[in-house]
């Protein structure tokens, strides 16, 4: 177990590097140069070598990129946004609560829609329920989660009138500019948006659970279980479920650190200035170190969650050993 | 002003037009229904924008939404008054006692303060507060956007506490113009030179921001030492209406908004370029809720006048100007956008005079192919054009248009930074360019001296992306220099006639729309005037 562990950090930190070497190549292959922008147009190349110079963007690439990770590795520092001059790591510390809010919120909600739904459409297939599960499958896989995002935000944010449009409260700390804040209030704005993410996944999960369920209730050990007498809910508990479950758990781990890199359409609508938002931002403006902080914390989250994942498996399916 | 108009378009790219939302307005100033003096007084407004401010201390703001605020917080030694009407367009004293007294050689100004003027913390504002805030722009480290505004200052010095003195190394008729920006607002003398106050905010405006948590949210109150009851306050006529302004939004979607507004969640919002014509239908134009005035703003093709097939070639850059279809560019940017134009100087500006030197309800081609006949050169044009919003359209329309006329071009699409990027590089193989430009300052200068005076261009960063240096227009030196040093009315004559000339005769670039500010409130805001620098004035928004 200690060996696998420390395999993964080294790969980590393998990927860890990969990532923010491309994005830096990346950043230095287009033709703009951020100092320029900073400077002002009207501004004199004597000018624009000061800001290069206060920037740090005079120096080469890969010295720029030595000091990145060293600035990082040592001081923990993400460095400062090249457009407003904040600390990146303030700005990921701000945004990262309100995409995880967004992100576990959706999830639990797709779980909840989605086990039931893929279960019972597993268990009686060709059924109405089933027939019905598939075609919101069918509608969920193929409808663009933007576009539901801005249908949901205009019939029941706006029409009905039964939940805000879009905006975000802050839960703690909540800042005298707010119009909300408090638990409460930060569910009530957050319903719509994990409804209208959780509506696109579950269709998702209910398609993947559904087959999972179906093929795992055909295996041997499940007919011999029935053959033995077993009780049909601890069929379906211990034996159908258990291991029909086991792929949903990769799956559900790899989506949250993927979506927590940034949900950016749900955000857009719904006024959510999360991870997405200042990915999209940072990219536009060619705020280098605002977006290697967003990627940076992206790729994190994947590598974490798909580490909880991996130690999970052992937890729930004791036949892997993962030495 | 590049900067904010780039700004502008950046935020378009990412699916949103704040200079439509929250941004200046300009030229001549509106005013929504109730008047002034029956508005009523208190509560909050609360605004929407797609993007936080860039700064809220005034030695770094540059965005058009942070000069919005700027606008509310900032005492300044002159301004363009709070005021609807042709009083808004003329310079008068803020703190300053009166008009500067100017030395005969025009270089030395100095300006005399009013008494009585105080920071939010109780602090007297005095010159040194002046003082401070040149030192700051001028202060390498600080990297203040100002500091371009400052190079022609030798020195500024304080002999007492209520008189500045402003040096200058070379004549600039200009200067005051300039000094009413943002950026040369009273700041404490503690205020530090080379680092930005972005928190405990201290400031001598009638409001004073209170919060600014960045990429969330800022709040301004009103600053407790103001007093519209007293002078010096008392004369400059603020109505200070509301009790708090609260901004928000912030990576949100402009449809969103402008529902929120709607649905009377927030007073301020922006909303899709496309939806302009949806709401002018629903509430009116001007009656207080879908809000168009006219802005400093003129969009523009640029033709390079140092490239293989302009330069030098007169007759050729006015058949371009002739083919164009002025309808369909403006059209691309949306219902009440602005209004065609074929003059450099946008409608409203000093100086302006309508000249009607080509056709601007469609192309004229059998102008443009009299005047190519011979002069097409290659043939062949290099279209530099941006990808997204009206760039592509524009571009395609400019493409046929020139068709028509013998010329081939061919469009290159880059994100709008890139092509901006390239098209500011001297020597960067283009014919054509696609630009836009706001007035940092409502002087004809900060648009005919800034974008066309070849003698400043430079090996890149270049806002004369048409590479003009006077081609086709006599002695063009010498009237730029004669234009920008003179003062009064002949002043503004002088520009009147070269805008005429350059159009005319130089035709450096295809003009075609002169830009308005598009406003929505919600039902509950009752009253407000726009002002050419900066925008929706918030200290007289009203609640109804």
């Amino acid at each position: 177990m200690f060996q696998y562990l420390i395999r993964r950090v080294l790969w980590s930190v393998v990927l860890f590097l990969a990532v923010t070497l491309v994005t830096y190549v990346l950043f230095f292959l287009v033709p703009a140069n951020p100092a320029r922008q900073a400077a002002g147009q009207s501004a004199s190349p004597e000018r624009v070598a000061e800001v290069e110079e206060f920037l740090g963007l005079n120096d080469p690439v890969y010295v720029q990129y030595y000091g990145f990770l060293k600035r990082l590795v040592i001081d923990g520092s993400l460095g400062q946004s090249f457009v407003d001059r904040s600390s990146v790591n303030d700005e990921i510390f701000r945004a990262a609560p309100i995409t995880a809010s967004l992100v576990f919120g959706a999830m639990a909600m797709v779980l909840a829609i989605s086990i039931p739904i893929g279960i019972l459409s597993a268990l009686r297939p060709r059924s109405l329920l089933d027939r019905a599960a598939m075609t919101y499958v069918l509608i969920g896989i193929s409808l663009p989660s933007f576009w539901i995002a801005l249908v949901l935000s205009y019939l029941i944010g706006y029409r009905l009138g039964w939940t805000p449009i879009a905006g975000y409260c802050e839960v703690v700390s909540v800042p005298q500019a707010a119009n909300c804040g408090g638990v409460l209030d930060w569910a009530y704005h957050m319903i719509l948006p994990w409804f209208a993410l959780a509506i696109v996944q579950a269709g998702v999960y209910v398609r993947f659970i559904r087959a999972e369920v179906m093929e795992t209730m055909s295996q041997d050990y499940v007919r011999t279980a029935r053959a033995k007498g077993a009780p049909e809910r601890t069929v379906m508990k211990d034996h159908i479920l258990r291991n029909a479950l086991l792929p949903v758990v990769t799956i559900l781990g790899m989506d949250i650190g993927l979506l927590l890199g940034g949900a950016i359409f749900i955000e857009t609508v719904f006024g959510l200035n999360g991870l997405g938002g200042t990915a999209i931002r940072s990219i536009g403006q060619f705020d280098l170190p605002t977006l290697q902080g967003v990627v940076i914390f992206g790729a994190i989250a994947i590598i974490i969650f798909t580490l909880i994942v991996d130690l999970l498996y052992a937890w729930i399916d004791p036949r892997i050993r993962l030495s | 002003m590049k900067g904010r108009i780039w700004f502008s378009a950046l935020m378009a790219l990412v699916g949103t037009s704040l200079l439509v939302a929250a941004s200046a307005s300009g030229g001549t100033t509106g005013s929504s229904a109730a008047s002034q003096s029956e508005a009523q007084k208190g509560g909050t407004h609360r605004m929407l924008g797609t993007s936080d401010f860039d700064h809220l201390d005034p030695a770094l703001a540059y965005f058009t939404h942070s000069w919005n605020w700027m606008g509310a917080t900032q005492l300044r030694m002159y301004w363009y008054p709070y005021v609807a009407g042709a009083a808004s367009e003329r310079i008068a004293p803020m703190a300053a006692q009166g008009m500067p007294r100017v030395s005969n050689n025009g270089k030395r100004y100095t300006i005399t303060f009013k008494q009585g003027f105080k920071f939010s913390n109780g602090q007297a504002v005095t010159s040194a507060s002046f003082k401070r805030a040149f030192d700051r722009a001028k202060n390498a480290k600080l990297q203040s956007p100002a500091s371009p505004f400052v190079d022609d200052v030798a020195s500024v010095q304080t002999p007492n506490a209520r008189t500045l003195v402003i040096n200058l190394k070379k004549v600039a008729p200009d200067l005051l113009a300039r000094i009413t920006m943002p950026f040369f607002s009273a700041v404490p003398t503690s205020a530090p030179l080379d680092a930005e106050v972005d928190k405990g905010f201290v400031s001598a405006g009638p409001y004073v921001v209170q919060e600014w948590n960045k990429k969330t949210s800022a709040l301004m109150v009103r600053n407790p030492q103001w007093n519209n009851a007293q002078e010096p306050w008392k004369s400059l006529g603020l109505q200070n209406n509301i009790d708090r302004v609260t901004y928000s939004g912030i990576g949100g979607d402009l449809a969103t908004h402008r529902l929120q507004c709607e649905k009377d969640e927030a007073d301020q919002c922006g909303f899709p370029t496309a939806q302009a014509k949806e709401l002018a239908d629903k509430y009116g134009v001007n009656k207080g809720r879908f809000m168009v005035d006219r802005d400093l703003t003129v969009w523009r093709v640029d033709l390079n006048n140092e490239g293989a097939l302009f330069k030098d070639n007169p007759k050729l850059r006015q058949a371009v100007l002739h083919a164009v279809d002025r309808r369909f560019m403006t059209a691309q940017h949306g219902y009440l956008a602005g209004k065609r134009t074929d003059q450099w100087l946008p409608y409203g500006m000093q100086g302006f005079k309508e000249q009607n030197l080509y056709s601007i309800k469609g192309p004229n081609y059998a102008k443009g192919k009299t005047l190519a006949q011979g002069n097409t050169r290659s043939g062949k044009a290099v279209f530099y054009a941006f990808n997204r919003a009206q760039g592509p359209p524009v571009a395609q329309s400019v493409q046929f248009n020139l068709k028509q006329i013998g010329l081939d071009v061919e469009i290159k699409l880059y994100d709008r930074v890139v092509q901006n990027t390239k098209a500011a590089t001297r020597g960067e193989p283009f014919d054509i360019t696609h630009e836009g430009w706001h007035a940092d300052y409502p002087d004809p200068s900060n648009f005919i001296n800034t974008l066309l005076d070849g003698r400043k261009l430079q090996a890149e960063n270049n806002v004369n992306t048409s590479y003009f240096s006077g081609s086709g227009v006599a002695n063009y030196n010498q009237k730029l220099d004669a234009a920008f040093a003179a003062s009064g009315a002949k002043r503004l004559d002088l520009y009147a006639a070269l805008d005429r000339d350059i159009m005319a005769n130089g035709a450096p670039s295809v003009t075609y729309l002169s830009g308005t500010s598009r406003r929505f409130f919600s039902a509950s805001v009752g009253c407000f005037i726009s002002n050419a620098q900066v925008g929706t004035v918030l200290t007289t928004i009203c609640k109804k």
